[in-house]
């Protein structure tokens, strides 16, 4: 993204159509822009984070906040140096944020063994036969509410994305859900200890 | 690419719907700039209107340096304004920010100057403080709209340090709305003319940003960038 030949002009030039097509709803330009700015972003990122691992996480901020400030982009003008102020930006966030950790947070002396010994999440975890079963008799959209919150441990925000309905909706499945399945275990719990 | 950058593209691209792209910079700056010039052109029309007798020897004392002063300071709080609302106008900010501050150089030497030559609280006239604020309230009231418009426009854009932007805006549009107070004030005491003309763009800001808040806020659809 820092390139100053003509490769890199041309390829910006080709960013900057492929943005316009999108701020006039075109999706296919816009998924295809965001697929090409990737690995320049990425390498924007990388050598500015002295934390690779949180590198991916900024580059899908920058790909949030392209996203929010799409209408800012003005196709007479150059489309590198407007994605760069975002990458910016973005880099910004990521040390405040990180040094606003360090404030709170102290590194413990022997955090490796002690990640070693913690309980695997339970993103990682096999669900008990019991909650699968459980889980197999809900409704799939009760189902697919709790397993997005509670299995994949995402955000409700991301959630209901994933399952392509409002916030508010989620919710209301998921709380269908947990209510269903206190019933269901409940009643598995009472059929197994009268075997 | 990781399946969560790649997913979250897909749901990026999915739905997206068309924007109504922003307007130019130079379309906003001719905007406020014209809205400007209206008022401070109807204000010299009122004020020659209704008290055509104190034109002539307030034109006789105009501080052209304080003109100056204030012109540049509202071209560079303008492109600072403007220019923080967008990313990738990061030099037009810093232009801005640096012709603002340089502005301040010549209100100080004025302000200084003129406190110099003043005789002393024994040569206030009666009634002096309400003239101060007369003259102020006549370039924060009409300077309320431009600095609304610029609110209304940095709702809209991405800001990064929004106070700032609101800050700037409203000392652009008191930096231009003054010029019609000095040019037809017709006190010739140098305290009014330091408060009541020379300071105003930089302590009606803070008013005016106070002001403008409100709608920022609420007409502000996105987060910055």
């Amino acid at each position: 993204m820092s390139e100053q030949g003509g490769g890199a002009r041309d390829r910006e030039l080709a960013w900057g159509v492929l943005m316009a097509s999108a701020q006039d709803g075109d999706a296919a330009a816009y998924e295809a822009l965001l697929h090409e700015i990737v690995p320049a972003l990425r390498f924007f990122v990388g050598a500015r984070l002295r934390e690779t691992s949180a590198a991916e996480d900024v580059v899908q901020n920058v790909l949030l906040s392209l996203h929010r400030a799409r209408h800012t982009y003005q196709p007479s003008r150059p489309f590198g140096p407007w994605l760069r102020a975002i990458a910016r930006n973005a880099v910004s966030d990521a040390f405040r944020a990180s040094g606003r950790r360090a404030e709170r947070e102290t590194a413990l002396p022997d955090a490796d063994r002690i990640a070693d010994l913690r309980e695997p999440s339970r993103a990682d975890a096999p669900l008990s036969a019991r909650m699968t079963r459980a889980l197999l008799d809900l409704p799939p959209a009760q189902r697919e509410a709790v397993e997005l919150i509670h299995v994949r441990e995402l955000s409700v925000a991301e959630a209901a994305a994933r399952a392509g309905v409002s916030v508010s909706a989620l919710k209301v499945r998921a709380h269908r859900g947990y209510k269903a399945l206190r019933v269901l275990l409940g009643g598995r719990e009472r059929d197994d200890s009268a075997h | 690419m990781t399946p969560r950058t790649e997913e979250l593209i897909h749901e990026l691209a999915r739905g997206l719907h068309p924007v109504r792209r922003l307007p130019g910079l130079g379309r906003v700056a001719a905007s406020v700039v014209g809205l400007c010039s209206s008022l401070a052109a109807a204000h010299l029309g009122f004020t020659f209107a209704t008290k055509s007798p104190w034109i002539k020897p307030a034109f006789a004392s105009v501080d052209a340096w304080t003109i100056a002063a204030h012109a540049l300071l509202a071209a560079g709080a303008l492109a600072f304004a403007l220019g923080a609302c967008v990313p990738g106008r990061g030099r037009l900010a810093r232009t801005g920010m640096l012709a603002a501050t340089a502005a301040l150089v010549p209100v100080v030497w004025i302000g200084c100057a003129r406190l110099a030559a003043w005789p002393g609280p024994a040569a206030l006239a009666p009634g002096w403080l309400g003239s101060v604020f007369a003259c102020s309230l006549g370039a924060i009231v009409p300077a309320v709209l431009p600095a609304l418009l610029l609110a209304h426009f940095a709702s809209r854009a991405a800001p990064r340090h929004s106070a700032l932007v609101l800050l700037a805006g409203a000392a652009a549009s008191l930096g231009l709305l003054t010029l019609p107070g000095v040019l037809c004030c017709a006190y010739p005491d140098e305290l009014h003319h330091v408060l009541g003309h020379l300071l105003t763009p930089a302590l009606g800001a803070l008013i005016l940003a106070l002001v403008a808040l409100p709608l920022f806020l609420t007409s502000r659809p996105s987060q910055q960038a």
